[in-house]
This record gives structure tokens, C-alpha cells and sequence, in this order.
């Protein structure tokens, strides 16, 4: 070990709300590598699905 | 008679063509000249005889792109006299359609060149790194046909493509596409699924391989239909006569999507002009890739006018000949690159009662089409201001606004709630009422106008001045 200290993907969304409050849609992840973040799709989030991959370093990260 | 390509198109319009003599990087540089381009309002046709590619190394492959941003150039080149009569013409060309023409093997200038086993590496192409945050270099105007194991029928549709390796790429057919559903089928028996992309052809070529076709319906004769002579085809080097590319193109990759491989694709600068999240996206093997002896690279500016012009085109196209089905007195059509591809205007000439509802209720059918405007003759369609003022002018919002919810839409809308998988669309009536009995007068005020012969002497006297643009603008 040389005392890094792996980060943690992180995910983001808009909280739920009244229906007529505006939100956003898009879930946006954080590079557990280079911590650089890019909006990826729910359909990466579901079992079987193929890890999501940092468009800066290419880290793969599955979120399943 | 001479071949119609992309080379052919370029010398027959040197004018309209920006060639750039100097290093220009791949990555970034080309799409920045694009939006500067854009925001400019000039739509040059860009060369770039010295691009540089992704690990800096010089390329000997040209690139051309802003190929179709110029909608009056486009109109040109498919032989429209005025690019505000595409809609009509469109649709007549793509129903009537010519049969393709197909040569042997081998005989085809898309294969006089044949890079093979290792030979075969993307990276030896010249391709580019559009905006932030993309993940590297993508194909943006490579053609992928496909075909129907149940029926034989080839497809055809521009989907994109993210160079991973040497010979290994994504390749992103949307979800509901007919690509799609022919990469679900070779792979539901267990079969990797063959594909040939094809890039660089004669705008003509590109917007009739963009014809809104039913499935499973190939779309050569549609193509043939609006270059207006048979496309010149020849069997793949890989799957033979049952995937056929355009002779006349500028380079194919043939390979196969293995069963069951995916990879994350994205994030990717979309239609919308935003960056669609990333996804998960079929992987390709590339086989061989076969080309002419000196290529030109095509790339489309992904959410530039570039791409949004001659999709919008085809669109055009598509939606007269379904707004006209109901709706006969459907005069025109346009789908206006400022709202992408969600706004649709609909001109009619003196709609009866409810007719132009039904003329919004069809375009709203539409997947991409979100706002749908509907207004008389009179109002010129390709002016914004003029839509702007029917609108001003000839709506009450409680009486001529038609929302519907729950139709198909565009996952891509950044406005859709979370979750959403239908979109909300809206349809306006911005037509004047009818007379109130047939060659009276509509009931409505006269629109403020000039005499014919005024508007003549003014134009005399305007055409004496040597210099209005040193008056001041708005």
C-alpha cells in the first residue's frame, strides 16, 4: 500500500419531488480513480449490465 | 454519365469549400470551427489536408466535415431548385424510389485498397474527438447496414461508434431501431451479427440512406429514388451479396458484433446539444476494412448543423407524407435546426373546421417531433419571426393549444422527469378561422400590407444604395 486511499464511485440524482416541481433526470457518477464526473444512464445501474467506464482515465466501475 | 460521390461533390462546388492547408488536431480542433461556424451563420464545406490524429502522428487520409451544414447547398445537391420545397420533394422521391444497380466483387472503388488482419486498425484512420467529456474518438458518419436473418432485407442507418482498439469498437444502435432489432435476432439464435459501415458518399447518397422506411424495407431504391439514378452497390468483402455497400464510398469496416458483448459507451455530444449519458452499447470486431486507392474521411459535426440539416430533411419528408394522409390541405413543412429535431411547422392552405387538429394530432405521432406549430399560407414557414407572429397574433393558448401526454418521445429531451419513458407534446393551432361562409372574408382584421407596385419602386431605390451594412442592425 502507499497510503492512497481508494475512493468510493459515487452517484448522483435529483431528489423526488411534487409533480410539479422541475428536477433533473440525469444520474451522474463519480470516477472512484480520477474522480471526474460524467452522467451515465439507469440502464448501467441494472444487474448484468456492463460497467460504466470514465471517459477521462477509462476506469471501469460496475454499479451493480 | 458520371458517378455521383462524395469527390464529385466536392469539385463540382469548389466555392462552398474551406480547405485547410495546415496541421489541424483531430481531437476537438475541427468541431471547435464548427460551432465558430455556427455561431457565425456560414456553413462552409470543411477539408482538412493535414489532420493530425489522436496520438499526434500526421494523417495522409483527408477529413471532410460541415459536409451538409449549408440546408441550401444540401437542397442543392439532391437537384431541389428552392430548399424550402424538400418536404414535398422528399417524400415523392423516397415512394417512388429506383432500384440499386449491383457490381461484381471486386470491382467497386470502395475496394481497391484492402487493409486485412492486423493491417485492419481503426487508429490508422483519421478520426475525431468532438467535445468535453466524450471518452475518445468516435465514428459520426459511418452507415451501418445490417440485414434480417428472418427475410434477407438489408438496413441502413448513420450510427456512431467509439474506436476502443485497434480493431475493436462500440457500436451504438438505439434501442428501437431496425439495426437493432436485426442485432437482437442473430443473437437470440446464437449468432454474432454482421455489419458493414460505410462512410463518405455524395450528400444525396447519405440523406436517402436516411429515409424513414418501415421495417424491415432496405433503403437503396429509397436512396436511389433521391439521387435520382440507381446507387451503384457492390457485395462486402466479409458477408458478400448479403450485405451490399455503396461502390462509390470512401472507406467500409466490415466485421461482426460478438453475441452478448456490450461495453459502456459515452458520454456523446447529441442532436439535443447536450451530452447523452453514457450507455451500454453492442461491442464490434473489425474484420477487414476496404477503401479507395486515396480516401477522404467524412465526419458529421454531432449536434451541429452539420448533422441536424439533413436529418431534418429527411424529416421533412417523412411527416408530409404523414400529415398529408390526413390532412389535405398540407401545403409545406419544415423542421427548423433551432429546435432540433423536436419542432415541426405545418403551413396549410385554407384548412376546413378541425382539419388543422388533425394536421398537429399526426405530426405529433412523430417520435422526435415535441411541439408541433400549424399556420396558413400566408405565414412563411422558414422565417421564425413570421411563426413567432402567427403565434403572437393567432392563438388563444385555452382554445388552440393541444397537449397530449404519453407519447412516444425522445429519451434524449433533458427536460423529461426521471424515469419518464412517453414524452408530453404539444400541438398549436396558430391558423385564422375560416370565412364565415365560403368566399367571404375571414372574420379577422386584414393583415397591414403595401401595394404590389410601392413594394417595386421601394426596392428600386433600396438597390441604389451601395453599402446597407454600415446601417445599423436590429
Amino acid at each position: 500500500m502507499n497510503g492512497e486511499v481508494k475512493k468510493k464511485p459515487v452517484l448522483l440524482r435529483d431528489t423526488a419531488g411534487a409533480a410539479w416541481e422541475k428536477r433533473g433526470n440525469t444520474l451522474w457518477l463519480s470516477c472512484d480513480g480520477c474522480a471526474t464526473w460524467f452522467p451515465v444512464s439507469v440502464g448501467l445501474t441494472r444487474p448484468g449490465a456492463t460497467p460504466a467506464c470514465c471517459p477521462c482515465c477509462h476506469n471501469k466501475i460496475p454499479l451493480n | 454519365m458520371s458517378i455521383r460521390d462524395l469527390r464529385s461533390f466536392l469539385s463540382d462546388h469548389k466555392s462552398s469549400v474551406w480547405e485547410i492547408n495546415r496541421p489541424v488536431d483531430v481531437r476537438h480542433t475541427l468541431t471547435a470551427l464548427q460551432h465558430e461556424l455556427d455561431s457565425a451563420g456560414r456553413f462552409p464545406v470543411i477539408v482538412a489536408r493535414q489532420p493530425q490524429r489522436g496520438d499526434g502522428q500526421p494523417c495522409d487520409i483527408p477529413v471532410v466535415t460541415n459536409l451538409t451544414a449549408s440546408r441550401v447547398l444540401t437542397a442543392a445537391a439532391l437537384g431541389i431548385p428552392d430548399h424550402r420545397l424538400t418536404a414535398s420533394w422528399f417524400a415523392t422521391r423516397t415512394a417512388s424510389g429506383i432500384d440499386p444497380l449491383v457490381l461484381p466483387a471486386g470491382a467497386a472503388p470502395v475496394q481497391e485498397v484492402i487493409w486485412e488482419g492486423e493491417q485492419a486498425s481503426l487508429r490508422r484512420l483519421p478520426v475525431l474527438t468532438q467535445h468535453e467529456l466524450e471518452p475518445g474518438p468516435y465514428l459520426t458518419a459511418a452507415h451501418a447496414t445490417t440485414f434480417d436473418p428472418d427475410t434477407g432485407v438489408d438496413n441502413t442507418a448513420i450510427q456512431r461508434c467509439w474506436v476502443l482498439a485497434d480493431r475493436q469498437m462500440t457500436w451504438f444502435p438505439y434501442p428501437t431501431t431496425h439495426n437493432m432489432r436485426n442485432l437482437r435476432k442473430f443473437w437470440s439464435r446464437g449468432e454474432p451479427c454482421p455489419v458493414a459501415f460505410w462512410i463518405g458518399h455524395h450528400p444525396a447518397v447519405l440523406l436517402g440512406s436516411q429515409s424513414k422506411l418501415k421495417y424491415p424495407e432496405s433503403h437503396w431504391r429509397a436512396t436511389g429514388g433521391v439521387l435520382g439514378e440507381p446507387l451503384r452497390l457492390v457485395p462486402s468483402r466479409l458477408h458478400g451479396s448479403k450485405i451490399m455497400v455503396p461502390a462509390d464510398a470512401e472507406i467500409v469496416i466490415e466485421g461482426y458484433a460478438p453475441v452478448d458483448s456490450y461495453h459502456a459507451d459515452g458520454p456523446f455530444g447529441e442532436y439535443t446539444g447536450y451530452l447523452g449519458a453514457q450507455v451500454q452499447a453492442p461491442l464490434f470486431e473489425v474484420g477487414c476494412i476496404t477503401m479507395r486507392r486515396d480516401p477522404i474521411y467524412h465526419d458529421y459535426g454531432s449536434g451541429l448543423t452539420d448533422m441536424l440539416v439533413p436529418d431534418n430533411m429527411a424529416m421533412e419528408g417523412k411527416l408530409f407524407q404523414m400529415v398529408k394522409a390526413v390532412a389535405p390541405s398540407l401545403v409545406n413543412v419544415h423542421v427548423p435546426t433551432e429546435g432540433r429535431r423536436f419542432h415541426a411547422y405545418l403551413q396549410l392552405r385554407n384548412p376546413a373546421r378541425g382539419e388543422a387538429r388533425d394536421a398537429l394530432a399526426a405530426a405529433l405521432a412523430y417520435r422526435r417531433v415535441k411541439t408541433v406549430v400549424a399556420v396558413d399560407e400566408d405565414v412563411d414557414i422558414f422565417a421564425p419571426q413570421a411563426v413567432l407572429w402567427a403565434l403572437a397574433t393567432r392563438v388563444q393558448w385555452s382554445r388552440d393549444g393541444m397537449i397530449i401526454d404519453g407519447l412516444s418521445g425522445s429519451n434524449l429531451d433533458p427536460s423529461l422527469p426521471e424515469g419518464a419513458n412517453t414524452a408530453s407534446k404539444m400541438g398549436v393551432d396558430a391558423t385564422l378561422p375560416p370565412p364565415p361562409r365560403p368566399g367571404a372574408p375571414r372574420a379577422v382584421p386584414p393583415v397591414a400590407t403595401v401595394p404590389e407596385g410601392s413594394i417595386r419602386r421601394a426596392r428600386d431605390l433600396l438597390g441604389l444604395v451601395k453599402d446597407m451594412k454600415s446601417w445599423p442592425g436590429a
